[in-house]
């Protein structure tokens, strides 16, 4: 895709979305007048939540796994889908639908990070999702179950990459926060948030031309709001580990303009208990950044979780792990080493 | 106390004074070097301007002309195919489009999803950069149109409710009677909610692997974008051609400024070397010398921007008819004047200043410091170049000859053409002196003999200007004479290429297999004339192989560059091909040799039994019998048709549209095709006529220059004949008439040179460029016109100085004696 093109399809969508999205990710502050809020003690129920939620502004469905082929080689994998309405409620059928949708696609090595992206109008049948069957899509780069249960498959193609894989779950949900109401902010803003962090994963990868078989293990968050973030909050850094002991880690730090942190994260057991952590819990240091263009991103980090002991160095597979995309963020595979040794993903937005 | 200005300000002041006491030189030199600058960013800004306009609505149309996907029966397409497709992985646009309002007064709306385009590349283009992305996708949605449409377009809105009215907004790229906007918006206007017209399939899309899903293969089929006529070559010839007429002019332009720089150096010379005895180094005076000449161009270039930009905007709605006219539309109506045109303006300005004056400076820094000044001496010295600038002319012209033999490629053939014009430039005082002494030889009586020996004493001091004007109507005579060879060689061709009736560009081989049944059955076509095409490699480039079906149309229309006896029999019978002069000239093939295409189901080795004439086609052609082509090239496109009709020929697009569905915009109408293709080039001609004005005016000038600054030393000359008696009217009478006999002399030595000219452009330029040969006609008539705008030039840029000459006081003619000594 050339520049231009890729530039056009940018504005594109960040002039649709700019009545929500004001400053890329920072504008998830943006006012939610008539859209629904999020509150506490309202149940997320599954498989239902797997669907859309038209009265909320934005949510998304997001896979990230970490992959290991034959020959050893380290992969990441994202799959990201991203529903955005300028009006609440149920959108008209076709193209006057007022719902956006925005997938993103990734693979990195060492050595390559390659991304793609697609844009969609709701109300065409071209990008969706649905709970029953479970399903998301955007074209044919799709999300869904295969028929049973616990089993999924995970497909994208670009140009220059392409991927399927089987998803077999090995665990169940897991709702963050309360009950699944994932506090962002002093202010009280919050989303609906859950997780499907035991899923294997085999399949295959291909890269330039080239495929290799793959195996290791994935993680499915699905989240839903009218306004994640505080007015003064610019952007987030989320952590997702999961550890050789089979135990798994979500903390986040919601940066705010004046350098202040907000935190929060889940312990989860290895059989799927979820403990909310306290914010005083965690601690998120930047240890050394990496220069992107005219940006500094930090992919090199501690982070410790006291009550559990958790002391840990995460460093990026491939720290060049930029998805250039309409709404440019960092989002790539890690590995700790420390007081456990892990795999996961990291984001960063705002930068 | 006194103030002292610094040394170096008193040098400057002292070096610039010439001006002030030589005012006539300065203008001659601010007007050549602008008018030289105007007249080039004239053409550049008119060719740049046009490109970038087309350019912007060839990529429009580009958008939107793409092969597609349709209904069989070309009625909509529900819009869960796209989306059905989408999801099986083919990246289909979704396209909506449809005309509102009455025909000939409605517009045709087309409506397109950006947010699909992310692959595609077109979204850029169609929706432009800067767009309010929310206000156009979200209702009541915005619509785009030229400023015409819109104004058309929000009179047919009226009735739509305001919730629903989309918002107007100019857009000059888009084509007059069309208007864009959001797919939703559009299918609301023609009420098509739910349904879509075509879904676009992207260019780097390999269609050979389509695999539409269930249920859609049985609904939709296969459209190629449709085929416009193909005049890019042409138009291309005539950009060529605009920059070859810039170049002239400046050229021309610059002949001024030389003359002017050298007559100013030989007049400043005492004061230069009093500056030098005063002590200032060499060096600073040439460094004030070249500033000055920066300076003097800056001012001048800034000034020929400017005019250049005023002749650009007259001529531009000329330009941009005939561009409308071979691109279905816009050049936008308003001229950019960027800052870079600035800096160029006054760069070449600069730049031809400085060239003009190296012979300047080169004799500034080896003067001698004790030397009288003696215009008269610079004059006599003049004269003496005559035969150094006659060896420079023949240096040119066997450069001209050289690469008319040795040279290739475009740049050889420009240098040709610049040497052509140089050598007859420095070749026209030597000619003019041997006519002149011809004439003094033959003259009898003192008065006539006066005449031909002070012409001939005269003709340093104008030969310049005579060049100049030499060079303006050389190049006039040359471009009108392409541009009329142009007319008639295209009205020629359009005639012999447009025999049939009516064209039918149908959109698939099965619709054109109906059609061909249906117009057998139509008593009122008279031959339905199929016309096959399918692409090939021969000589190992490519090449469009066209099928045609044995007709006397052809036999009797078609003129051949080259034939066999019987070409049409050989071709269709026999084991012959035509070729187009492209395929000629590149692979160098003549008639009866054998040429090997190598066809979609193996190599056919045909005999070259005719050479056809394609101007303006950029690629290599070979036509051969329909039959052939069906045989070699099973999946070949047969959807070309021509009819020759005895009924009226809207009658048959009527009938056509009705009863085949074939939509009126895939017929051309061979009439109407003509009598459009005339008025564009009408219009280019109308360009070229402005632009040969404004070259004669530039030699005008330089006319009018040289006569001023040569009026004061006239005076020396007739003096003695005013006091033999002869009087004024009379001396002023014979100053007019020898400016007239060098002008007529200049004139018809630009007839050759013109003829030379455009036989550069047909038979050199035109076939480096594009592949083709325009045939070299000869305007006889033209000539003549030319000729007597010469000699009127030359008498309009005589008028003042001869006037100034005849009210000269006697006194001052006695005056010449009294500074005699």
């Amino acid at each position: 895709m050339s520049t231009k093109i890729l530039l056009a399809a940018a504005s594109a969508f960040l002039l649709i979305t700019s009545s929500a999205f004001a400053q890329g990710f920072a504008g998830l502050g943006g006012s939610a007048k008539d859209f629904a809020t999020v509150v506490p003690n309202k149940p997320i129920v599954l498989p239902d939540d797997f669907a859309p939620h038209p009265d909320f502004r934005i949510e998304w469905w997001y896979v990230t796994a970490n992959l290991k082929a034959e020959d050893g080689t380290e992969l990441g994998l994202q799959w990201t889908l991203f529903r955005q309405a300028t009006k609440p409620g149920i959108s008209l059928q076709g193209w006057s639908s007022s719902e956006f949708w925005m997938g993103h696609a990734a693979v990195t090595t060492s050595t390559q990070h390659l991304h793609a992206e697609k844009l969609a109008r709701g109300g065409t049948g071209q990008a969706g999702a649905t709970a029953e069957p479970t399903s998301a899509w955007i074209d044919d780069w799709q999300f869904a179950s295969d028929g049973a249960e616990g089993h999924y498959l995970l497909s994208a193609a670009a140009t220059d990459f392409s991927y399927a894989l089987q998803l077999t779950q090995k665990g169940p949900a897991v709702r963050h926060g309360q009950n699944g109401y994932s506090v962002k902010s002093d202010a009280g803003q919050a989303s609906y948030y859950f997780s499907l962090p035991f899923l294997d994963v085999e399949g295959t990868v291909s890269i330039g031309g080239q495929t290799f078989k793959v195996a290791g293990d994935a993680w499915l968050d699905r989240e839903w709001s009218s306004q994640p973030l505080a007015d003064n909050q610019r952007g987030w850094d989320w952590f997702s580990l999961k550890f050789d002991t089979g135990a798994r880690l979500m903390v986040f730090g919601l940066r705010d303009e004046t350098g202040g942190v907000y935190r929060s994260g889940s312990w989860i057991t290895p059989e799927g208990i979820l403990e909310p952590l306290d914010r005083s819990d965690i601690a998120l240091t930047p240890l050394s950044s990496y220069q992107i263009e005219d940006r500094r991103i930090p992919t090199h980090w501690r982070v410790q979780v006291r009550s559990k002991e958790v002391d840990l160095e995460v460093t990026a597979l491939n720290p060049n792990s930029w998805m250039n995309t309409s709404i440019p963020y960092w989002e790539g595979p890690v590995a700790t080493i420390g007081s456990h040794s892990a795999r996961g993903y990291l984001e960063m937005t705002g930068y | 106390m006194t103030q002292q200005a610094p040394p170096l300000l008193v040098d400057v002041f002292a070096f610039l004074t010439h001006w002030r006491r030589h005012k006539l030189q300065f203008i001659t030199l601010v007007v050549g070097l602008a008018s030289a600058t105007a007249l080039w960013t004239a053409v550049q800004a008119l060719n740049t301007h046009a490109r970038a306009s087309y350019d912007r609505s060839a990529a429009t149309l580009q958008a939107f002309d793409r092969t597609s996907l349709v209904a069989h029966d070309r009625t909509p397409i529900s819009e869960q195919v796209f989306a059905d497709l989408r999801r099986s992985g083919i990246p289909v646009i979704p396209l909506v489009e449809g005309r509102l309002g009455p025909p000939g007064a409605g517009v045709r709306l087309v409506g397109i999803d950006p947010l699909s385009y992310g692959r595609l590349g077109g979204a850029s283009v169609a929706v432009p950069q800067g767009t309010n992305m929310l206000a156009f996708l979200e209702p009541p949605g915005l619509l785009f149109a030229e400023a015409e449409t819109a104004a058309r377009l929000s009179s047919l809105l009226e009735t739509v409710d305001v919730a629903n009215r989309p918002v107007i907004e100019i857009r000059t790229t888009l084509a007059t009677g069309q208007a864009l906007g959001d797919i939703a918006v559009v299918q609301r206007l023609l009420g098509l909610e739910g349904n879509l017209s075509r879904l676009l399939l992207p260019d780097e899309y390999d269609i050979s692997g389509l695999k539409l899903p269930v249920p859609w293969q049985e609904l939709l089929e296969v459209t190629e974008p449709p085929v416009r006529v193909d005049l890019d070559g042409l138009t291309d010839s005539f950009h060529l051609n605009l920059t070859a007429f810039g170049l002239l002019c400046f050229l021309v332009g610059l002949f001024i400024v030389y003359s002017a720089i050298g007559l100013a150096v030989e007049d400043r010379l005492h004061a230069l070397r009093t500056l030098r005895i005063c002590g200032v180094s060499r060096q600073k005076l040439l460094v004030m010398m070249i500033m000055e000449m920066a300076g003097i161009a800056t001012v001048a270039g800034l000034v020929g921007v400017a005019g250049g930009y005023a002749i650009a905007a007259l001529l531009l709605p000329d330009v941009a008819a005939s561009l409308r006219g071979l691109y279905g539309a816009q050049v936008a109506g308003s001229l950019q004047l960027d800052v870079s045109w600035w800096l160029g303006g006054v760069a070449i300005s600069i730049l031809g200043a400085l060239g003009a004056a190296i012979g300047a400076f080169v004799k500034i820094s080896n003067m001698a410091l004790l030397e009288s000044r003696n215009v008269a001496a610079w004059r006599s010295k003049q004269a003496k170049t005559v035969l150094f600038q006659s060896i420079f002319g023949i240096f040119f012209a066997l450069l001209a000859l050289f690469l008319h033999w040795f040279g290739s490629g475009l740049t050889s053939a420009f240098v040709q053409m610049a040497s052509i014009l140089l050598g007859a430039a420095f070749l026209l005082p030597g000619l003019l002196l041997l006519v002149l002494t011809v004439g003094k030889t033959a003259a009898r009586g003192p008065l006539p003999q006066w005449f031909w020996a002070d012409s001939r004493q005269q003709l340093p001091g104008l030969s310049l200007a005579l060049m100049a004007l030499l060079l303006a109507l050389g190049a006039n005579i040359g471009v009108s004479g392409m541009v009329e060879g142009f007319r008639h060689t295209f009205d020629a061709f359009l005639e012999e290429r447009l025999s049939a009736d009516l064209y039918v560009l149908t959109s698939s081989n099965q619709e054109a297999g109906r059609t061909i049944a249906w117009a057998t059955q139509n008593p009122d076509i008279t031959a339905v004339l199929p016309i096959w095409d399918a692409t090939a490699t021969a000589e190992g480039r490519p090449v469009n192989v066209v099928g045609f079906t044995d007709h006397t149309s052809y036999r009797d229309t078609w003129t051949l560059l080259e034939n066999t006896e019987d070409p049409w029999t050989d071709t269709t019978k026999k084991n012959g091909v035509l070729i187009n002069e492209q395929l000629h000239y590149r692979a160098g093939l003549s008639v009866g040799e054998t040429l090997t295409i190598v066809s979609e189901t193996g190599p056919l080795v045909r005999k070259v039994a005719g050479i056809y004439s394609d101007y303006g086609n950029p690629r290599s052609e070979v036509r051969l019998a329909n039959s052939i082509l069906e045989t070699y090239w099973p999946s070949g496109e047969r959807r070309r048709l021509a009819l020759h009709a005895r009924a009226d020929i809207s009658e048959i697009t009527a009938q056509l549209t009705e009863e085949v569905g074939i939509p009126a915009d895939r017929t051309i109408n061979q009439s109407g095709l003509k009598a459009f293709s005339r008025a564009v080039f009408e219009k280019t001609f109308a360009v070229s006529a402005a632009l040969n004005t404004l070259t004669l005016g530039v030699a005008g000038i330089a006319m009018i220059t040289s006569l001023l600054t040569l009026a004061g030393a006239r005076l020396t000359g007739v003096a003695p004949l005013w006091a033999m008696g002869v009087r004024r009217r009379t001396i002023t009478y014979l100053e007019g008439l020898k400016i007239l006999l060098l002008a007529l002399f200049t004139s018809l030595a630009a007839i050759p040179l013109g003829i030379a000219i455009s036989w550069c452009l047909v038979a050199v330029i035109n076939v480096e460029a594009f592949g083709w040969r325009l045939p070299l006609h000869l305007f006889p008539d033209q000539w003549m016109t030319l000729v007597i705008l010469g000699l009127a030039t030359a008498l309009i840029a005589s008028l003042y100085p001869l006037w100034r000459l005849w009210r000269t006081p006697p006194a001052d003619l006695s005056k010449v004696f009294a500074h005699e000594h």
